[in-house]
């Protein structure tokens, strides 16, 4: 059997496999996340009312919240609020300027108090690999790599059986870089599931931070640059009492349980776990 | 090379002329009498320690002042000093002034711009040279180490200087002249009477906290044969007091040299230092030593340098008195002037009032406590801006302005009214409280501003104004009210690691690539294989088929030829079976070469002949083993 000789049919038992493992794979996809996307659903959940628990995960909630929050002078609570909205909705443009602004109020009151700044705004290294991975959902990213695979397998059997043409070329072409995209996508997946294990950021609403050496109350309280209401540190233990935090540079310190606020939402019913 | 230099006298020009830019003067006349006095004002922007007067003998310098001028708007200072000297001429003619000198704080030193002033005579100059006073009678101290003397009144001074004329906030605190009784100095200090010595003088023993009062140094050498030269002076430090050194007003006010009598022994005093004092802490507050390296010189010999240091001194510091005291706010000190105005007087809903309050007067501008303004509700207030700047007068006394602005937007049409505002300050000179009340402030908005955006103020009182940058903050309006795909995947317990659904559709494409292509590639390989046997089996099959063939007619002969042409095919030459005689001979020249062809063309030639020309069994068996020996040859020289 040559080429050009090829039958229209199992060119079209190609396609129509591809078409089923694609919904097939939507459909497993689904089922595994509370979407249960089905239109009056969405409708409903598209109410300006929000019950239970959907007010932690409303972007338009913690926005209000931030406003509030920095209307009243409490930045660090206005930058945790602004930081979650932009948690839940990564790519509202509205969101990212009110937090660059509220950055750099944040920086300028840091300016006044300690006469420094750092043009990192003093946060810790592995935070730069954290904000990478999270501007997706890691559900998203496997989603997205999924699909890539299966349109760089559909367009890689579409060529493979095509005669040396330009539609072939393009097929082919396309193939690749859905596939370099999958990897890509991959990598960001796994990247993401290791920096949710690894790393937990929080940001410090208290106002005048103080650290310990020791998580003992009887440890002298010190004061540091790095550590100012509205920064962004590392959470690396805690228990009911004390956070070990870190800051830039590695230096890793103790505070008071409630001078840091995880930009993580958790629900209720973990929390309280 | 050029082209470096020149550029480096560019950039040198071009900073002179920077520096020079912040830097104006002014004469208040080119042309004057000689009874006239001509101001020359110096101003210099920026980071400036001092103005020097100009030197010149054609004017004698009658009255000066600085006046240092600040303003913070909007968290940024900017700082000016300007510099008045009055001077008087001493001849008639065309007469050059200046250039004076300029010290800015780097230590650099700048000169302004020189003036040429023509000054007409009409009669006797007012600036001429000073008469000495007469030294004033002394009490008799001891012959050696005396007491210091009570202090005697100075005269007063020669030059022709206009009395200060009576200001908004009243008259200057007295003040009296160099060294005179007016000023109370350490009386019970001694002193060798064959050195030099130096006096501290204050205006006043005790004051409150706030108040100004001058500390001065008095250098005393006595006139005899040993002249003293004196230098290295040790400034003092003030603690818990705000101050300022007014020597060159004090010089102005004052003759410089005078002698006295003291115990017999004639002095030549001398205005060392001159400082305004504002103490801001209660309690004893003590004058600084102040002291020189003194050196006596003969024409022949010079003296051991020996030091002159000045006593010490206290002034006692009290509180401000309690006494008809206002209220707690009222904390002012000096001798002040008050006022408030609103401008515009009437405008439209949109636009923009400012209400000034000022407060002017004796005193400094960290004393000046401005009193509260409350005003109307409907009113959208603006952050309030702040100046302040000091003068120091000719007598030697800091005059202080400060200024505060309130800008504020009408929301509303209507006739406004902002209260009296009231200043309360303690006057130490007359040891009293005094106020000052301005009158009530009206203003009329009418009709509204169409170009201006008029925003609701905040009801509530509690309410801190909303700064800008909070302005700039999202309300959350933006913000859809879904809360989205990517807060419904992370709200399902981040993170996810998979789950086997998604690692089988995942690997599935995986596994049809491998499998199609390892099809593929085993069926390749399988179809190689084959005709590989094939090849490799021909030789042997027929070397058997030829050997197992024997005679019955002349078919025979065809088997022969048959057997041969299928080795031939299976053995690189796929056409063999149907080729002419011609096509297989260049067929084995190509594949196996001429001599190849030569050894076997010739017994299908002959096969041929047989079969169709009649043959016997004898021929059969001759071209059977000449094409098996042909087939043998043929398989040993392959490879």
């Amino acid at each position: 059997m040559t080429a050009h000789k090829l039958p229209k049919s199992p060119l079209l038992f190609h396609l129509a496999l591809l078409i089923g493992l694609l919904a097939l794979s939507h459909a497993a996809y689904a089922a595994d996340t509370p979407m249960a996307t089905n239109a009056q659903q969405s409708a409903e959940q598209a109410t300006p009312a929000y019950s239970g628990d959907d007010e932690l995960w409303s972007a338009k909630v913690h926005v209000t919240r931030g406003r509030e929050a920095a209307e009243r002078g409490e930045i660090g609570l206005a930058t945790l609020h602004l930081e979650r909205a932009r948690y839940l909705r990564p790519f509202d443009i509205t969101i990212r300027q009110g937090l660059d602004l509220l950055r750099q109020q944040v920086q300028r009151q840091r300016m006044t108090t300690f006469h420094h700044a750092r043009l990192t705004q003093g946060e810790a290294q592995g935070l730069w690999w954290w904000r990478l991975f999270h501007v997706l959902p890691t559900r998203m990213w496997a989603g997205i790599a999924l699909f890539c695979l299966w349109a760089a397998f559909g367009f890689w059997l579409l060529g493979r059986r095509m005669t040396t043409s330009v539609t072939k070329d393009g097929l082919i072409s396309a193939s690749v870089i859905s596939l370099l995209i999958t990897l890509a996508c991959l990598s960001c997946w796994t990247g993401a599931v290791r920096t949710s294990v690894r790393l937990e950021p929080g940001v410090v609403v208290q106002q005048n931070p103080q650290f310990f050496r020791a998580p003992d109350a009887l440890a002298p309280a010190e004061k540091s640059s790095d550590l100012y209401e509205g920064g962004v540190v590392l959470i690396r233990g805690k228990d009911a009492q004390w956070m070990e935090i870190e800051l830039v540079g590695q230096q890793r310190v103790w505070v008071a349980a409630h001078t840091v606020e995880p930009i993580a939402i958790t629900p209720p019913s973990d929390s309280t776990r | 090379m050029l082209a470096h230099v020149l550029t480096l006298f560019l950039l040198l020009g071009l900073s002179v002329t920077a520096w020079a830019r912040d830097i104006q003067t002014r004469v208040s006349a080119e042309t004057i009498t000689t009874q006239d006095v001509l101001t020359f004002t110096i101003e210099a922007a920026g980071d400036v320690r001092s103005v020097l007067p100009p030197h010149t003998e054609d004017f004698d310098i009658v009255g000066r002042s600085t006046q240092t001028s600040m303003s913070f708007i909007n968290g940024h200072m900017s700082r000016t000093l300007t510099a008045s000297f009055q001077l008087a001429p001493t001849r008639a003619g065309q007469l050059t002034l200046g250039p004076a000198q300029v010290v800015l704080n780097t230590g650099r030193t700048l000169e302004t711009d020189s003036y040429k002033i023509t000054v007409r005579d009409t009669g006797a100059p007012r600036g001429a040279t000073p008469q000495l006073p007469p030294s004033t009678g002394m009490t008799s101290p001891p012959a050696s180490m005396p007491p210091i003397p009570t202090p005697k009144t100075a005269p007063p001074s020669s030059r022709n200087l206009r009395s200060p004329a009576a200001k908004e906030f009243g008259d200057y605190p007295p003040l009296g002249p160099l060294g005179s009784d007016q000023l109370t100095t350490k009386d019970d200090h001694r002193f060798d009477p064959q050195k030099p010595f130096i006096l501290p003088f204050v205006s006043k023993t005790s004051v409150v906290v706030g108040e100004p009062f001058i500390v001065e140094y008095m250098y005393y050498s006595p006139v005899r044969g040993l002249g003293f030269d004196a230098y290295d002076l040790n400034e003092p430090a003030f603690k818990d007091a705000w101050f300022k050194d007014i020597t060159d007003a004090r010089f102005a006010s004052s003759p410089r040299v005078t002698n006295v009598q003291i115990g017999g022994a004639i002095y030549s005093t001398q205005l060392v230092r001159s400082y305004l004092v504002v103490p801001l802490k209660s309690g004893a507050f003590e004058v600084p030593p102040i002291s020189l390296t003194v050196e006596g010189r003969t024409f022949s010999r010079t003296t051991k340098p020996s030091l002159a240091a000045s006593p010490s001194m206290q002034v006692d510091i009290l509180d401000v008195p309690e006494d008809a005291r206002p209220s707690a706010k009222a904390q002012s000190v000096g001798r002040y002037h008050f006022r408030a105005s609103v401008s515009p007087e009437e405008a439209q809903v949109g636009d923009t009032f400012q209400l000034h309050i000022e407060v002017y007067g004796i005193g400094v501008p960290s004393q000046i406590h401005l009193p509260d303004v409350t005003l109307p509700e409907t009113l959208r207030a603006f952050a309030p801006t702040e100046s302040s700047n000091s003068t120091e007068s000719t007598t030697g006394w800091v005059e202080s302005r400060v200024r505060r602005t309130f800008s504020f937007q009408a929301t509303e049409e209507g006739d406004y009214v902002i209260p009296p505002i009231t200043f309360h300050w303690y006057d130490p000179w007359q040891a009293e409280w005094k106020s000052r009340q301005s009158e009530a402030l009206t203003f009329r908005v009418q009709g509204i501003n169409p170009n201006i955006e008029i925003e609701a103020p905040d009801t509530d009182d509690n309410q801190p104004l909303r700064v800008s940058w909070v302005l700039g903050l999202p309300t959350g309006d933006e913000i859809p009210d879904d809360i989205g795909l990517t807060a419904r995947l992370r709200r399902n317990s981040e993170p996810w690691i998979g789950s086997p659904l998604y690692i089988a559709l995942l690997l599935f494409p995986l596994l049809c690539v491998l499998i199609i292509q390892g099809t593929q590639w085993f069926r390749r390989r399988r179809t190689a294989s084959a005709s590989t046997r094939r090849y490799q089996k021909a030789g042997p099959a027929a070397l058997r088929e030829l050997q197992a063939l024997e005679y019955r007619d002349a078919q025979s002969f065809s088997l022969l030829d048959r057997s041969v042409r299928n080795y031939l095919r299976a053995r690189e030459i796929p056409n063999a079976v149907g080729a002419t005689l011609d096509e297989l001979r260049r067929a084995l020249s190509d594949t196996r070469g001429g001599a190849s062809a030569d050894a076997l063309l010739p017994q299908l030639e002959a096969l041929q002949l047989a079969r169709f020309g009649g043959a016997d069994a004898a021929q059969f068996q001759t071209l059977r083993r000449a094409l098996i020996d042909w087939v043998k040859t043929d398989l040993e020289s392959a490879p």
